[in-house]
């Protein structure tokens, strides 16, 4: 299942980007990580948009969740 | 040259130990030995509990002499992948980045396993925090210039090589398969919930399975029998009835429908892998079972899925490590689970969402077999060293995604699964055919592998590991 352009332009990040997001989510990320972690982000992002367009099941699983348990 | 008790396997050295003809003792001081002279080449083990082992095979002897058997795996030297809390040893999972202090309580199933009265003669290696197929510390006793496969690369090898009858492996995205294909052993994942991962370091929380590698299938259905069950400590352990799978092993295959996958589901696999596997669903139907061509639903979808749920659930795992020690991990796995802190919380509940479409398509699809079957791996042998796999024609695919490629969908599913080994490729290394069964249904899956054990020489087959075997 190829990714599709549109799926590419709207995950289009470069290392202001990341910065940023990294930021936000305070995950500081030293500027020499920044290469790696984008190439690998941008390929996961591709794998990741091959389930644009796939059908959804009603809910997600639960898995391993039990309201008694505490 | 007389035959030394690490070449038996594991119903033999039972059956000795059991008639007191051979002791533990000697079991187990067999098993050190061979480490010893495989160690350098294989380096299965990171560590290795020579002592201790040696302690309690005595105890083990003592115990037996006085009339107190515990049954087929008393005596039995077993392998512990360093991702299971052993009391007193420190759990590194394949890192330099965790902590060296003791553990301060033995992980469920290994504690069942010395329950049933095996003995631990070390820690295997793995693949950092079980996050890859390769296990690049360890190499194939059957040829040191492939991978071992991973992340329980350590301990298949170790059964492999003969270093151990039985280890212990996690299996996320086939860590337990993948490896056991790689070196030729038996590897079982058991369906999600039946096997407690209490005292295993997290990968993934909603998609870690805990099993184990064996020689044959007969033991494989042995260490199931010791380590399956409820365990109100593992909160994803489900209360279900544990059937024995070793009761039922021996009662054949008449009338079992087996779904081969079609070849697109495999697709692109090396044409001797693919010959193997025809080879074996033709053993399976000279003994009596039904078989067809099955499309496997959302196929394609599998590997999205897994990434989706995979990364972020370890990536939350690691982050504080990933913050404090860094610079400690491994190149290709900080990368990774740093890129994992990036997944939106909506791509992460999407891919859970389809999930549930799988199981729904899955369980539909095994109303009509009874058994799911394809390449465990789809390559003849992964070249240790290289990050990609080259296809040919088809191109290259990233080795960290094609060694996982069919094996994930069983994760994602939470559906038992069998690697079985169904003989050598012309370079002679190892090949393997998957089985998945219906959630609970191990003892099927294990009765299948076992007819095909019972019918040919390929199960059970011990790496020739010498200076000469690895490159």
């Amino acid at each position: 299942m190829p990714t599709t352009p549109a799926h590419e332009a709207e995950h289009e990040l470069n290392a202001a980007g990341l910065r940023t997001m990294a930021a936000d989510a305070a995950f500081p990320l030293a500027e020499d990580r920044l290469p790696a972690v984008l190439e690998t982000l941008r390929g996961l992002r591709s794998v990741i948009g091959r389930l644009d367009g796939v059908p959804l099941g009603s809910t997600p699983p639960a898995v391993g969740f039990d309201p008694r348990w505490r | 040259m007389t035959v030394r008790p690490w070449e038996l396997p594991l119903a033999e050295v039972s059956e000795l130990i059991a008639t007191r003809a051979l002791s533990p003792v000697e079991v187990v001081e067999s098993a050190l030995e061979r480490i010893e002279e495989t160690q350098q080449q294989v380096n299965a083990f990171a560590l290795v509990t020579a002592e201790d082992a040696r302690r309690q095979a005595k105890t083990a002897e003592a115990e037996i002499l006085a009339g107190h058997y515990r049954g087929p795996l008393h005596g039995i030297p077993l392998g512990v992948k360093d991702l299971y809390d052993v009391e007193g040893l420190a759990t590194r999972s394949g890192s330099l980045a965790t902590s060296d202090a003791p553990a301060a309580a033995t992980a469920t199933v290994v504690r069942r396993l010395e329950e049933a009265g095996m003995i631990l003669v070390g820690k295997t290696n793995t693949h950092e925090f079980a996050l890859g197929g390769i296990t690049p510390t360890v190499r194939n006793p059957w040829d040191g210039e492939y991978i071992a496969g991973g992340s329980s690369g350590g301990s298949a090898a170790a059964v492999a090589s003969g270093q151990c009858l039985v280890a212990t492996g996690t299996d996320t995205a086939g860590s337990i398969r993948i490896p056991a294909a790689a070196c030729g052993a038996v590897g079982l994942k058991p369906t999600a919930g039946l096997v407690s991962r209490t005292g295993i370091t997290p990968l993934s929380w909603s998609m870690d399975t805990a099993g184990a590698i064996t020689r044959n299938v007969l033991d494989s259905a042995l260490v199931l029998d010791a380590i399956a069950g409820y365990d109100p400590l593992d909160p994803g352990s489900l209360r279900v009835a544990v059937p024995s799978s070793a009761a039922t092993l021996d009662r054949g295959i008449d009338g079992v429908w087996i779904g081969v996958a079609s070849p697109s589901f495999a697709s692109p696999a090396d044409q001797e892998v693919l010959d193997a596997c025809v080879r074996a669903v033709e053993v399976l139907q000279g003994a009596g079972a039904h078989v067809e061509l099955v499309e496997v639903p959302f196929a394609d979808a599998m590997l999205p899925i897994h990434r989706s749920i995979v990364l972020p659930e370890a990536s939350s795992y690691y982050r504080e490590l990933l913050q404090s020690e860094g610079d400690l991990i491994g190149a290709d796995v900080r990368q990774v689970l740093e890129a994992g802190q990036f997944v939106f919380a909506t791509e992460y509940v999407r891919a859970q969402r389809v999930r549930t479409a799988v199981l729904s398509a899955w369980h539909e699809l095994f109303r009509d077999i009874d058994l799911l079957v394809s390449p465990t791996l789809p390559m003849a042998g992964g070249r240790a060293g290289h990050p990609f796999q080259d296809w040919g024609p088809a191109g290259e695919e990233p080795m960290r995604n094609a060694v996982i490629r069919l094996t994930a969908a069983a994760n994602v599913s939470g559906f038992p699964s069998l690697a079985l080994p169904i003989g050598r490729s012309e370079a002679g290394l190892p090949l393997s055919l998957q089985l998945t069964g219906r959630p609970f249904e191990e003892a099927l899956v294990l009765r299948v592998g076992r007819t095909y054990e019972r019918a040919t020489d390929f199960v059970g087959a011990l790496a020739p590991v010498s200076p000469g075997a690895i490159r």
